[in-house]
């Protein structure tokens, strides 16, 4: 018999064929479909599911005084952790890590078996330490301990200069000072590194490109302040607070040619390091630049600078003072109510007679006044490099506020809001030929890639008064402090001007009778000036004159720094010349 | 004993052993690379990889000594087969090893034996014989019901395992033997309808996994980190291989372990990412010509049996590779279906390469075959 055949099987056959090739036809256009078509798709999606981005983190700029004194700086602490599971031998790495992090080993040995994905060992670890574990990780090839760095900010100086400076939380973020104001320039640029791991997020075990991209540090940031000067002027204002029982207060010195702060000293501050403290909170503001006050008669430099510069006054101007004046519907007096009779410009300035200063004011009208006022810098920011400077307030005719009572007391530094920094450059612009300086702190910038510091050049904001105007005040203020031996200001052998203010505190509209603000701004020496001083002490116990507790502070402050500054006497510079 | 002596050896196929030797190398080869080469896993009696090759090394001697013996022994034996694989798909439902939910395997100690995979088998040996028996029949329903029988019991034991891709594939493999014994097209049309109109029923009495993985077929961004974790990974290993591959050892989908069951079910994908196009193409290149000469095979067989034999085992090794490669190409939903010759898995492996040695064992037998009987001889 024959075996049996199947007559419909050839056909079929070749059918199937067809149907294999039809197959193989399509998972072909798949695959193509797939590793052609869609391959740079799919492949950045492997990419980006595998990589994960790390920072690497900045290290934040370092902040040196001018000569060279260490202010602020990043150094480095490490954190040291592992993946429990990834750890062949606990007992051993426990072991050998207990020594060089200083741990007991039985502690180690516990988060070495903890059933977590993954453990930290030790944190804020030393350099020096971090690098002994590093050493132990590279020559035992355990590549699965990780140590990371952790930029911390640390102040060496502690207090030193600290309202310049300003802080630098634990979160990294800046606030005050320096590190806020130029924030952008200190901190740098975080950078990345994609590393690779798997789905188990383990250590990669192969060699797959690690993309980096760098981090670039921060830029080192030079101030003008002089350490020594700084010195000077904080031991002179922390025992005039204590002397005279203030609450708080300042000291700003400045050179009135550039406009460089060569040291800026606040009463109450606080070790920068240490802001975590609630003790210290509110210390760390700079009074200099983030509050107002009413200057008071230090203003009537202004007031008279203005009446020189426009005409209205000569040096030989002379008045009969009585004691009072009427404008805006109220009667303006003199401190003490004093009424000198007879009087000249040079005594104006020593008696600080609001009167007189009144009538300068009024004599120049309004619109002018307060020309002269806007273009000495009040009123808006002097864009010192500290952070949040305020802009102070002068009311200005028309502007809905502005009375007339306001021409009259704005002569003698009232109902004027003004920060110390706006007082200091107005009076330097005096002692600078009338030209006004931007106050500045940093002195150079030095970013990372950068090979030279960008230094910072001194910027004339504009002529205020012309040069005639400005000597002819020096010698007037000079003149009135020198005609005057009483004078606790006076600095034996150097012209010093200046002028004293005693300013009464608004509270909540009026004039707080109890409290002031005493102050003595000056320069030195008189003919040629390399120093502008304002001494500024809130509510003083001891007297509330200005001229009884904030100008002898001025005087000791300028002692010191002519001999620092290795500054001649007048007689034997001039005689020199 | 004399006919069985008349085999003749210039018979032997060497183009299908040879591509068959190749894709098992290339799969030793990808699982080397899928569990292997970056954990530094030790390669002793435990590793996948060497279990692979001692399976390939039986699997290969079994091809041998069944291309030896005379393929008509089993439908002989039908009987005693078939009560086998029913016997064995019993015991594994009463005793079998549950791993991962289903109840498939036997524990032989060193070897975890999966019977569904050797019942395949077996049932092509016992069905062919029914079907070659009743070759001008099958265009009745009487008897294209009475073939179905035969594998109606493994079905419905493989199923309730639960291993529904085993017994599509069982199901698949008779509906192609059927048409190549003589099964009216228009009779495939109207059960072809019956299952469209049963799915319904059929989809209610799924399993929630089951569903899921259709569903997640139907759109795998539905649950991209649950069930659609699987495609989705597979899709990114195979893209981003692009033309080339990233090199032996090198894809990164499967070597980091985003890519899982790489070594088994989605080791296509482990070979789309490190080999690239050209490699996975030559892949399917080579299922195709081992399908083409084992399809050459059934028309060379110049018996019914022979013939139908050849047919089932070209279903079963084209719907296995069609369901695992269009599953790794998001053109077939996830199944257990492991790839043939390829994916690790002894009982497979080793059934697959048995049925190679039977389909080499018709080409052996045909020769004296057409000596001795009276059928004519067409060509070869």
């Amino acid at each position: 018999m024959s075996a049996p055949t199947l007559s419909r099987a050839p056909l079929r056959m070749r059918a199937a064929l067809v149907i294999l090739v039809a197959v193989g036809l399509v998972l072909a256009v798949r695959l193509f479909y797939w590793q052609i078509i869609r391959w740079d798709e799919l492949s950045h999606k492997a990419d980006a599911q595998r990589e994960s981005g790390a920072p690497l983190l900045a290290r934040r700029g370092d902040i040196w005084t001018s000569d060279r004194v260490l202010l602020a700086k990043d150094i480095f602490l490490y954190t040291l952790s592992i993946a429990p599971k990834s750890v062949r031998e606990p007992d051993k790495l426990a072991a050998d890590l207990a020594p060089l992090i200083g741990q007991p080993r039985d502690v180690i040995l516990a988060k070495l078996k903890s059933n977590v994905p993954s453990v930290v060992l030790a944190r804020d670890l030393q350099q020096s330490v971090a690098e002994g574990v590093i050493d132990y990780r590279n020559r035992r090839k355990l590549l699965n301990l990780e140590i990371e760095p952790k930029p911390v900010r640390v102040y060496p100086n502690g207090m030193f200069a600290a309202p310049n400076v300003g802080i630098v939380n634990v979160e990294r973020h800046a606030a005050y000072g320096v590190e806020q104001f130029k924030d952008a320039e200190l901190r740098g640029t975080d950078g990345t590194i994609h590393r690779s791991s798997n789905a188990l997020n383990d250590p990669i075990p192969f060699d797959l490109p690690t993309k980096v991209v760098p981090a670039t540090d921060g830029a080192t940031i030079t101030l003008t302040i002089n350490s020594g000067m700084q010195r000077i002027v904080e031991q002179e204002l922390f025992s005039a607070i204590r002397a005279s029982g203030a609450e708080s207060g300042s000291i700003i010195l400045m050179d009135p040619k550039t406009g460089a702060i060569l040291a800026l000293a606040v009463w109450p501050t606080a070790d920068l390091n240490r802001f975590f403290d609630p003790a210290n909170q509110g210390r760390y503001a700079n009074q200099t630049v983030n509050s107002q006050y009413e200057p008071g008669s230090v203003f009537k430099i202004i007031t008279v600078a203005a009446g020189l510069d426009a005409g209205i006054i000569t040096p030989a101007s002379c008045y009969d003072d009585h004691g009072s004046i009427y404008i805006g519907g109220r009667t303006i007096k003199n401190h003490d109510d004093i009424a000198p009779g007879r009087v000249c410009l040079t005594d104006v300035l020593r008696q600080s007679l609001n009167v007189e200063a009144v009538k300068i004011a009024v004599s120049l009208g309004a619109e002018r006044f307060y020309q002269y006022i806007v273009k000495f810098g009040f009123g808006a920011l002097t864009h010192v490099e500290l952070a949040g400077e305020v802009a102070g307030e002068v009311k200005q005719v028309g502007d809905g506020r502005w009375r007339e009572i306001d021409l009259g007391t704005n002569a003698f530094g009232q109902g004027i809001a003004t920060t110390p920094m706006q007082i200091v450059a107005a009076v330097a612009a005096v002692a600078n030929q009338g030209k006004l300086m931007r106050p500045y702190i940093v002195q150079s910038v030095q970013p990372a890639n950068v090979p030279r510091p960008i230094e910072t050049t001194p910027v004339v904001v504009r002529q205020v008064i012309q040069p005639e105007t400005a000597r002819t005040l020096s010698r007037l203020l000079a003149d009135a402090i020198v005609g005057e031996s009483s004078n606790k200001a006076i600095v034996p052998g150097y012209g010093i001007a200046g002028k004293t203010g005693t300013a009464q505190i608004p509270i909540a509209g009026v004039l707080d009778p109890r409290w002031t603000i005493a102050s003595f701004v000056g320069y030195l020496p008189a003919d040629d000036p390399r120093f502008v001083i304002l001494v500024k002490l809130d509510k003083p116990q001891t007297s509330e004159w200005g001229s009884q507790v904030a100008s002898p502070v001025f005087a000791a402050v300028a002692k010191q720094l002519v001999m620092q500054a290795g500054l001649p006497p007048d007689a034997i510079r001039l005689a020199s010349k | 004993m004399e006919r069985v002596s008349r085999l003749r050896f210039q018979y032997f196929d060497f183009w299908l052993f040879g591509a068959t030797l190749l894709l098992l190398s290339i799969g030793i080869l990808m699982i080397y690379s899928a569990t292997a080469c970056i954990t530094g896993e030790s390669l002793d009696w435990q590793s996948a990889v060497i279990r692979q090759a001692a399976y390939a090394v039986v699997g290969v001697l079994a091809m041998a000594v069944l291309a030896l013996i005379d393929y008509r022994l089993y439908a002989s034996l039908r009987w005693v087969l078939w009560l086998a694989t029913i016997g064995l798909l019993a015991v594994v439902s009463v005793i079998g090893q549950i791993t991962h939910g289903a109840q498939r395997w036997i524990d032989l100690r060193f070897f975890l034996f999966q019977p569904s995979e050797l019942s395949k088998l077996l049932l092509v040996l016992v069905v062919a014989k029914y079907m070659a028996d009743h070759a001008e029949q099958m265009t009745r329903w009487r008897f294209l019901a009475t073939s179905f029988l035969f594998v109606a019991l493994p079905i419905a034991l493989v199923y309730l395992q639960p291993d529904l891709g085993t017994a599509i594939v069982i199901g698949a493999t008779w509906g192609v033997m059927a048409l190549a014994a003589g099964m009216r097209l228009r009779d495939v049309l109207i059960v072809l309808a019956v299952i469209v109109v049963a799915a319904p029923l059929l989809w209610t009495n799924l399993r929630p996994y089951q569903q899921e993985r259709i569903l997640t077929f139907m759109d795998p961004a539905r649950d991209p980190l649950g069930s659609g974790y699987n495609v989705t990974q597979a899709r990114i290993a195979i893209g981003s291989g692009g033309v080339w591959g990233q090199g032996f050892c090198s894809g990164t989908q499967s070597q980091l372990r985003f890519l899982r069951i790489r070594q088994t079910d989605f080791i296509f994908s482990v070979i789309g990412e490190e080999l690239g196009f050209i490699g996975a193409l030559f892949v399917i290149a080579l299922y195709a010509l081992i399908l083409f000469r084992l399809i050459r095979a059934a028309m060379l067989a110049r018996d019914a049996y022979g013939k139908l034999v050849v047919v089932g085992i070209v279903a079963i090794i084209l719907a296995q590779s069609y369901v695992n490669l269009g599953m790794n190409l998001g053109l077939m939903p996830v199944t257990g279906i492991p790839l043939p010759f390829v994916s690790s898995g002894g009982s497979s492996l080793i059934s697959l390469l048995a049925a190679e040695g039977v389909a080499q064992s018709v080409l052996l037998h045909h020769r004296g075959l057409r000596l001795e009987g009276a059928g004519k001889y067409t060509g070869g």
